[in-house]
């Protein structure tokens, strides 16, 4: 028989669980800016957490079974703000810090939700596109149902790719991100070079955005041996093995693109900076929210609107993020956390609603 | 190990197992209280100082080299504290010092993590809930670089103490220490 132990390592190493790696950022953050156990215990675990076995009844008589978890992070209250992740890599550890990572996300945007993240391990092939509307029907019945909410939530892509290249918004939003990057970290070169461990399928979407005279997006099979100034990290995970191996000088780092402790060592010592997934993601937040509004029409503002007000949350929350770290001569990462986690503690959920309330000026009504 | 990262190249390299450490430090432990695994185990769980300290000890000494393989700025690991003064308990931390010429926040991340992982493996070892989550850590290390030694500022004074000295059982030309107290 497995101890407990023996059956998370056969899920993924401990050192490689993406949970464990943010548990230990904000055990960190937490120590290094002297905040109370007890806050960063409630900040850390999740407020409800439900693993179910979903049996779908197909067109031809058959049932399928399927199984799945469910993770809500705190927040203002009947206000849900989620969505149900499709993946076949789905397991607890992995929801957990994917809904982690969108509660301190929302909470260093100041964006006041309560979080529902619903995932299922699901191959596509395994259900027909009407067993699968089933399952979305059933998933709002039963999990709902049980996590006290009614709100209608938002499918969301796997987020495999999901994550650095989605929707228009979003990637519009990325490229700001990438913008400004040049702009605060290499003020005064004219060009820089970009490449991503996905080569030019994701580039593609992202970077078609920038002017090329201002950046050069090179190849994924050379992007390895050159050396480039920002490199978009998204599906790789870099440990001690290879942290020493990237030639870059900026890492941009996707969600599913995990960077271990040993590795952050070593590209602190080679001054390589990391710009943490809790910023780089921060557009497919933001893409989120203004669906959110929209589909529950509490946001009248047109296209350009929200897609100019969007770009704004992302130019305050990089110059935030950026001026937080010089002050205070602390890296990026560790600035955009400590950052989070100050708004989650300091802000109450009035003022949160405040400036939600301010930000959409007038178009939202609660 | 190997690893075939595709784009970020193939290479090899040390890794961190705690479960490996875990047996290292037991089987050091049980070298030094002259038993056997299954007693040294038993002694642990009974509280016994001795066997606490030699087990710390051992396994500060594995730690150490993790630690030290990490990076080419520390130029020394030093243990001190109730590991060497053999009053370990079962809640114990372990307290080293690290030496090195540039401190990088980086590593008290590392360090936070490693804490968090020996603290799992030890309460599994031990069946018992020694640390909880609120615990500030199973391992307290403190940087030092120079400029703190020649000053005597903070630990660095611990460091160059006439009356403390702490054991020094790591040094970066790969000639470590032999595990004695």
């Amino acid at each position: 028989m497995k101890t407990k132990g023996e059956r998370k390592k056969s899920v993924l190493p401990r050192d490689e669980n993406p949970y464990r790696i943010l548990q230990s950022q904000l055990k960190y953050i937490c120590r290094k800016n002297q905040i109370d156990e007890y806050q960063r215990q409630v900040l850390e675990k999740p407020y409800r957490e439900l693993s179910c076995v979903l049996p779908i009844k197909g067109l031809n008589g058959g049932t399928k079974v399927l199984s799945g978890h469910a993770i809500v992070h705190r927040g203002p209250k009947k206000r849900i703000l989620g969505g149900i992740i499709f993946d076949p890599g789905v397991y607890l550890d992995w929801l957990k810090a994917k809904a982690l990572g969108v509660h301190l996300q929302a909470r260093l945007l100041r964006i006041p939700f309560e979080f529902l993240l619903v995932g299922i391990k699901y191959r596509e092939d395994f259900l027909s596109s009407f067993e699968q509307l089933k399952l979305e029907d059933s998933l709002q019945e039963s999990i709902f149902s049980c996590l006290g909410s009614h709100n209608k939530l938002l499918r969301v892509k796997p987020f495999r790719t999901g994550d650095i290249s989605g929707s228009y918004l979003s990637t519009k939003c990325l490229a700001k991100l990438i913008e400004l990057i040049k702009a605060y970290k290499y003020p005064n070169k004219e060009r820089i070079r970009i490449t991503s461990d996905l080569g030019n399928d994701l580039t593609n979407g992202i970077l078609k955005q920038l002017p090329e005279d201002k950046f050069a997006v090179l190849p994924t099979k050379n992007g390895y041996s050159q050396l480039v100034d920002v490199f978009i990290l998204t599906e790789k995970k870099v440990s001690m093995l290879n942290a020493r191996r990237i030639r870059t000088h900026t890492i941009i780092e996707g969600r599913n693109g995990i960077i271990t402790p040993e590795a952050q060592l070593i590209l602190a010592e080679r001054e390589i900076e990391i710009i943490p997934d809790i910023v780089v993601s921060a557009p497919n937040l933001i893409q989120f929210y203004t669906e959110w509004l929209t589909h529950n029409s509490y946001c009248h503002l047109g296209r350009k609107e929200i897609q100019r007000k969007s770009l704004q949350l992302v130019t305050d929350l990089f110059r935030d993020v950026w001026s937080y770290s010089r002050e205070n001569s602390i890296s990026i990462k560790t600035s955009a956390y400590s950052l989070a986690v100050h708004r989650s503690i300091q802000t109450t959920d009035t003022q949160l609603k405040e400036v939600d309330k301010n930000f959409w000026s007038g178009s939202y009504a609660d | 190990m190997l690893i075939n990262d595709g784009l970020l190249g193939t290479t090899t390299g040390l890794h961190f197992d705690c479960e490996v450490t875990f047996a290292g430090a037991i089987d050091f432990c049980t070298e030094k209280i002259n038993r056997d695994r299954e007693e040294a185990i038993q002694l642990l769980r009974q509280e016994d100082s001795s066997a606490h300290s030699y087990f710390r000890y051992g396994l500060a000494h594995q730690i150490s080299r993790y630690i030290g393989s990490l990076s080419n700025n520390f130029k020394g690991i030093y243990i001190h504290g109730s590991s060497v003064e053999n009053s370990s308990g079962p809640a114990s931390d372990i307290d080293l010092i690290i030496l090195t010429t540039k401190k990088v926040e980086e590593l008290e991340l590392l360090l936070t993590t490693l804490s968090g992982e020996l603290e799992f493996y030890y309460n599994q070892l031990l069946g018992t809930k020694f640390f909880g989550d609120d615990y500030t850590g199973f391992l307290d290390v403190q940087l030092v670089d120079e400029s703190d030694i020649k000053s005597r500022r903070g630990y660095g004074a611990v460091l160059t103490s006439v009356h403390y000295a702490p054991i020094k059982i790591w040094e970066p030309d790969n000639s470590d220490k032999n595990l004695s107290t």
